[in-house]
């Protein structure tokens, strides 16, 4: 390189300049030899990286469904928490003060509990249970959801996961079983957003069963394929 | 409408943000570039590229299309990331030798794969500063003042690294 080739015209040289020399032609080509060595990332790292950003547009394209679906998850949630005060009454009724254990033949009398089901109650019931906040069932665990709608409900649930930073394990059935991991503190959160999702894609539920299991950070769900029908919150 | 308004118009218009998995798309590769550059070890590299797209999508929310480009911001990053590194490498490599007791010994640095031997070379005997200047200006084509800005240089002194760069560039790889 010449003495000529000061800072200032190198610097307009690599922004763009058209070179009007043997010497600046010649530093264009190491600039270009440069560019044409230099190594590219592995597809492991693209797809490491790639992945980064897949939380992004799923909770973005779960935020866009969301503002469409919002009327029908509005109502359903009302449904639910109506259901929810429907079984408190049972336990604050005539039959029984607030502090009165919670009866399984009252229980399943409210919620149209199968036998099975009922023992279950039964036994988390007790002599000495506890009220019967801790008996409403937020989210029931066995559905059966329209097969059109089975697929775009999943991937809503698979949204709203993702939006709480939690896990989904999906099983592919039939019937679709459906493993939600969160935040222990949120479980109840999304467990209601969940039940929403599923009665707005016009799912009716088994409102025995309940989603809720032993640990307390998780939700499982048993979806099966079948007509559409009005929510099971009675 | 007068050229004052135009300009608070233009001001006032918010600048519209990539969203991070398109900034990563468009810029893994230039990362890349830029962090093999500086620490010259094809493997470290991509360790260091992948850290670098951790920590930008934890702090994603903070990143202000107006006040910089998604390249500029990424390669500040980088840049800190991979000068994290380097320290704490220095200060293991220093342990060690105190518990061994012995002098440091002269790692060669590893061999930049896809490089040409006598451009590898060529680039060896850059300064540390040299090389991030070609890597920034050259490879990535980021300009002047931005790169001065990562760099934490006046613009001035990031010309004068640049071409003193060149001119060795030039002089080792000439036929």
């Amino acid at each position: 390189m010449t003495d000529d080739l000061t800072p200032d015209r190198l610097d307009a040289l690599l922004d763009g300049d058209a070179a009007r020399t043997d010497d600046e032609r010649d530093l264009l080509d190491v600039a270009a030899t440069l560019r044409a060595a230099a190594p590219r990332p592995s597809p492991t790292l693209r797809g490491r990286i790639d992945r980064l950003g897949e939380p992004t547009r799923r909770a973005r394209a779960g935020r866009v469904r969301h503002r469409a679906t919002a009327p029908a998850l509005a109502a359903a949630l009302v449904a639910l928490v109506a259901a929810g005060v429907a079984v408190r009454t049972i336990d604050t009724g005539p039959s029984g003060g607030a502090d009165a254990p919670v009866q399984p033949t009252e229980l399943r009398a409210a919620t149209g509990t199968s036998p099975a089901a009922a023992e279950r109650l039964e036994d988390s019931a007790g002599s000495a249970a506890p009220s019967t906040s801790g008996a409403t069932i937020v989210l029931p665990a066995a559905w059966t959801v329209p097969a059109t709608a089975i697929a775009a409900a999943v991937d809503e649930i698979r949204s709203l996961t993702a939006e709480r930073r939690g896990t989904i394990a999906v099983e592919q059935g039939p019937p679709v079983v459906v493993t939600v991991t969160v935040a222990a503190g949120t479980r109840d959160g999304v467990a209601a957003q969940i039940a929403a999702t599923l009665a707005a894609a016009g799912g009716t539920a088994d409102a025995t069963t309940d989603a809720t299991t032993d640990a307390p950070d998780r939700l499982r769900l048993v979806l099966t394929a079948g007509t559409s029908g009005p929510p099971a919150t009675e | 409408m007068t050229v004052a308004s135009i300009t608070v118009s233009t001001i006032r218009r918010p600048q519209p943000a990539p969203s991070f998995a398109d900034a990563a798309a468009a810029h893994m590769d230039a990362v890349h570039r830029y962090l093999t550059q500086m620490v010259r070890d094809p493997d470290l590299a991509e360790d260091l590229t992948a850290a670098t797209f951790e920590r930008a999508f934890t702090r994603w929310h903070r990143f202000d299309p107006s006040r910089a480009t998604a390249l500029t911001w990424l390669i500040a990053i980088s840049r800190r990331v991979a000068l994290d590194h380097l320290r704490a490498d220095r200060r293991r490599r220093a342990r060690e030798m105190r518990v061994a007791g012995g002098e440091p010994a002269y790692v060669d640095p590893p061999e930049l794969s896809g490089l040409p031997p006598a451009m590898a070379a060529a680039l060896d005997r850059l300064t540390d500063v040299e090389r991030e200047v070609v890597a920034l200006r050259v490879l990535l084509d980021v300009d002047g003042p931005s790169a001065a800005r990562i760099l934490g240089i006046s613009p001035t002194a990031c010309s004068t690294h640049l071409h003193r760069a060149m001119t060795k560039l030039r002089r080792e790889l000439a036929p």
